[in-house]
């Protein structure tokens, strides 16, 4: 009871505190894609993401029903740090939706010039930006005003302020009208005004890198915990822990405050893994204390093989395969033992409605590789005379060399796509590394391989998918996750979905077992779709040269038999061995590993469409 | 021989007395093909969609005075559709020219628009009349023609979209001199713009600045940027009263994209340029 009588004392006292229009709230990620579009056609910085933060602290004049409601004093503020350009996670200041994507818009397009205000030139700088951007974009003129005097109407009334505020709020609207900077408004008066929400703030980073320039002492320290900051996605304000809270009035006991702040001396710079209750912690903050002083040392571990007791199931072993000895130039025969692995356990498997909504529209352009009916020419019947054929034939007999069985006809026949494609996957252990925040290889994989089967199978092309790993010579492991006889259905997806990364990558042993599999599918084409992160390697001296020969070697039997090899690379060094083992025209590089999933099935659309 | 006789000869193209087809230089090309007709050299252009590669083979053919048989490639495209085929009417056969044979006969400029688009083995006929010897030999007649000074052979093709399996021979496309062509600077662009479709300068301008922003895309978000003819529909249709963000919708926008949030998107910029 008394939690329910809070949260809706809460909701009356902050919607009375603040004005803002829930209904007609928008929120970033609702038009995070068109807007980023916008901003890089407008010229903004390509290699900036837009994102949104946690909300930062200000320092603006609050009234009493603020003070009481708490509010007031957090706003999300548009502002540029490292490679982000950072919006608010949903605007609701006005109350039609239209307005609210507008001031999207229009922060997108202050944004696109590339230019962070200083925090002490806030007026003038935002005014400037504004001046060029309604010079630039006449287009943006309407809406500006539009908005800015709406804005204007939701701003505290004059009146209600505190006297020394009341001329710099009436000159802060005058400029915001005419877009001319005044001087007498300084940067102290200004932050003690509500913030403008169609401006562009200085980066927090940047603010307080200018107050703590002098307290700076280990550059090193500094530049690691950047950089981990930077791998950040949502940021959370950080500052310097001097800052004492003397505005406000306490009307609670303490222990139920509604925030709630913490300083340890921990290295945060050195912690790594987002565990999600600190991440729920965080968004409770007002501020994250960061420490930059010296503290505890770093950890170190190895990671450690999977337990054989976790072990999949063995379908079949003792498969034979030679390897290539490349200072013998010979191929030792039966040197590999490779075993035919079944998944233990797949559990269903749920994928995320993105990924669908993205396989539902690349479903639709893989609907073009179905077979179709089509025309063919210089047929021995048909339906219809070809009447090229029967010239060139008339023409002959004319000239005395007729042809005995003239192929004279067009028909309409249904063609087949003579191809079989065989998906080759790394299941190494080093697909277990992230990539992103909350992205592993694997599951960039599992993605891949998602989107990449429901394509082909929408398209009827004939296909399988397997898997591989291997731990010495004697443990290659291979994983047919899709026999090409094997109907694809919610068991191949889920069985996609249980893959598990273990041990090193043996490939040459893998490509020569694909290849069996593959010469024994009647098509004419077959194709070998090999997708890897990094070199082949495994514990014994299956490394560097050996390793390397070995997969050259497997890769140009495959090509004897009429296999066509392609190699699909996640691996920021690819382009150093790939052209050696494929040829430069028989691999791709991603650069960016989480754009698999789509390029993939695209790719493949290329190669065979 | 004597029984077979041209028929039919097609004109395409053909420079009626009227001005020359406008075409704004924006480079050295108008010199290089100049200097490359006189010295009976081949040229392949390339360059994005609707850059302006047809029209300056067509503005250059009147310029020298030339006929010009242009050929758009496809898949089906044969090498007898090039050279000819013969015909029956009469109870005689007859030997039709193909463009490429008609071209070197009169000493004409002869154009392969979207050369990659044909099959790799009928584009090896072009190959006897792109080196020194300039011959163009017709198997079924047995005729070995002699290209004449004035004949010249202009192939294009779009870098921009390949597919893996497609693209063109070393040993074809080493037998050109190659020059790129890409969209104009905006000033030119308004220039063209305005000669093209008749709008007012301010439109033109506004609408070549809108380009250059929406070029900033290329790659990243759209797999070709908006072309100048793009740009001279879009004139044209504001020219004929239509509502500017309405021309621009479709012929900018939807013309560019299927994807619902990159057609949004190109609407806010064209907002914020034209609204």
């Amino acid at each position: 009871m008394e939690e329910w009588v809070g949260v809706k004392w809460h909701h009356y006292i902050t919607q009375k505190a603040m004005p803002s229009f829930p209904d007609a709230a928008l929120r970033l990620e609702s038009i995070q894609k068109p807007l980023s579009i916008y901003f890089r056609a407008m010229g903004g910085d390509k290699a900036l993401k837009i994102s949104y933060t946690g909300p930062q602290k200000i320092h603006s004049h609050r009234n009493w029903v603020q003070k009481i409601a708490g509010a007031g004093n957090r706003t999300e503020c548009a502002h540029f740090q490292r490679d982000y350009l950072y919006l608010p996670e949903k605007i609701d200041c006005f109350s039609n939706s239209e307005n609210n994507s507008d001031l999207y818009y229009w922060l997108a397009a202050m944004a696109s010039h590339n230019q962070s205000p200083h925090h002490e030139q806030l007026l003038p700088h935002n005014l400037y930006l504004t001046q060029k951007s309604i010079h630039r974009w006449t287009g943006l003129k309407a809406s500006y005003l539009q908005l800015i005097n709406k804005h204007i109407n939701h701003r505290p009334n004059i009146q209600s302020l505190p006297k020394p505020l009341q001329p710099a709020e009436s000159m802060l609207r005058q400029c915001l009208l005419e877009l001319n900077p005044n001087n007498a408004l300084t940067p102290e008066l200004l932050a003690q005004l509500n913030p403008v929400p169609l401006w562009l703030y200085a980066s927090p980073l940047s603010v307080q890198q200018a107050t703590q320039k002098d307290e700076q002492k280990d550059p090193d320290l500094k530049a690691e915990a950047s950089q981990n900051e930077n791998e950040k996605n949502k940021r959370y304000q950080a500052e310097s822990i001097e800052d004492a809270e003397k505005d406000g009035l306490l009307a609670f006991r303490l222990e139920s405050l509604f925030t709630w702040s913490e300083f340890i001396n921990l290295d945060r710079s050195e912690e790594d893994g987002d565990d999600e209750d600190a991440m729920r912690v965080a968004d409770d903050l007002d501020q994250l204390s960061v420490s930059r002083g010296e503290t505890a040392s770093k950890l170190k571990l190895d990671l450690d093989l999977p337990a054989p007791e976790y072990d999949d199931i063995i379908k079949l072993s003792g498969i034979l395969l030679p390897e290539w000895h490349h200072k013998k130039q010979q191929l030792v025969k039966d040197h590999c033992s490779l075993q035919l692995m079944q998944l233990k356990d797949t559990p269903a498997a749920t994928w995320s409605a993105e990924l669908k909504k993205t396989a539902q529209q690349l479903k639709h352009q893989f609907e073009v590789l179905k077979p179709q009916r089509q025309w063919l020419n210089q047929q021995a019947e048909g339906q219809e005379p070809d009447l090229t054929s029967y010239l060139d034939f008339m023409v002959s007999k004319q000239q005395g060399n007729s042809q005995s069985d003239p192929k004279l006809y067009r028909q309409c026949q249904q063609t087949h796509r003579d191809l079989s494609c065989l998906v080759l996957t790394d299941l190494s252990l080093s697909t277990d590394a992230y990539i992103s925040n909350d992205l592993k290889v694997i599951d960039v994989i599992k993605d891949s391989l998602y989107l990449m089967s429901e394509c082909l199978h929408a398209a009827n092309e004939r296909f399988a998918i397997a898997g591989f790993t291997s731990r010495k010579r004697s443990h290659v492991r291979y994983y047919d996750i899709k026999g090409f006889d094997q109907a694809y259905n919610d068991e191949t997806r889920n069985a996609i979905h249980a893959i598990e990364p273990s041990y090193y990558t043996r490939m040459g042993a893998a490509i020569r077992y694909g290849c069996q599999q593959l010469i024994k599918q009647k098509t004419k084409q077959k194709l070998m779709l090999i997708l890897t992160d990094g070199k082949p390697n495994d514990l014994d001296h299956y490394e560097g040269k050996h390793g390397l020969e070995d997969t050259k070697q497997a890769i140009k039997e495959a090509r004897q038999t009429g296999i066509t090899p392609f190699c699909v690379s996640i691996d920021q060094q690819a382009y150093e061995y790939l052209p050696y083992l494929f040829g430069s025209q028989s691999y791709f590089h991603i650069k960016k590993a989480t754009d698999l999933p789509k390029k993939l099935p695209q790719l493949y659309f290329q190669l065979t469409g | 021989m004597k029984n077979i006789q041209t028929i039919n000869p097609e004109n395409s193209n053909q420079n009626t007395g009227q001005d020359t087809t406008f075409y704004q230089a924006v480079g050295n090309e108008v010199e290089l093909f100049d200097t490359a007709w006189n010295n009976q050299l081949p040229v392949l252009l390339k360059g994005p969609t609707g850059c302006g590669k047809t029209r300056f083979v067509q503005h250059m053919a009147e310029k020298l005075g030339r006929k010009l048989y242009t050929v758009a490639c496809h898949e089906d495209l044969t090498a007898s559709d090039l050279i000819g085929r013969h015909l029956i009417g009469d109870g005689k056969t007859y030997w039709q020219d193909g463009p490429l044979t008609k071209a070197v006969r009169e000493g004409a400029i002869c154009y392969l628009d979207e050369v990659v688009e044909a099959r790799k083995d009928s584009i090896v006929a072009i190959h006897p009349l792109t080196d020194d010897r300039r011959i163009l030999p017709i198997e079924r007649t047995g005729e070995l023609l002699q290209a004449p000074d004035g004949f010249m052979l202009v192939v294009s093709y779009n870098p921009g979209y390949q597919n893996l399996l497609k693209g063109m021979k070393p040993s074809t496309r080493q037998r050109f001199v190659s020059m790129r062509f890409d969209y104009p600077n905006a000033e030119l662009e308004a220039k063209i713009i305005q000669q093209e479709s008749g709008c007012s300068e301010d439109w033109a301008q506004k609408l070549a600045h809108l380009a250059q922003q929406i070029r900033n895309l290329k790659d990243h978000d759209l797999e070709e940027p908006v072309s100048t003819r793009l740009l001279i529909y879009t004139a044209t249709l504001i020219n004929k009263g239509m509502s500017p963000l309405e021309a621009a919708e479709a012929a900018i926008a939807e013309a560019l994209s299927d994807d619902e949030s990159v057609v949004e998107a190109l609407m806010q910029v064209t907002k914020a340029y034209l609204g």
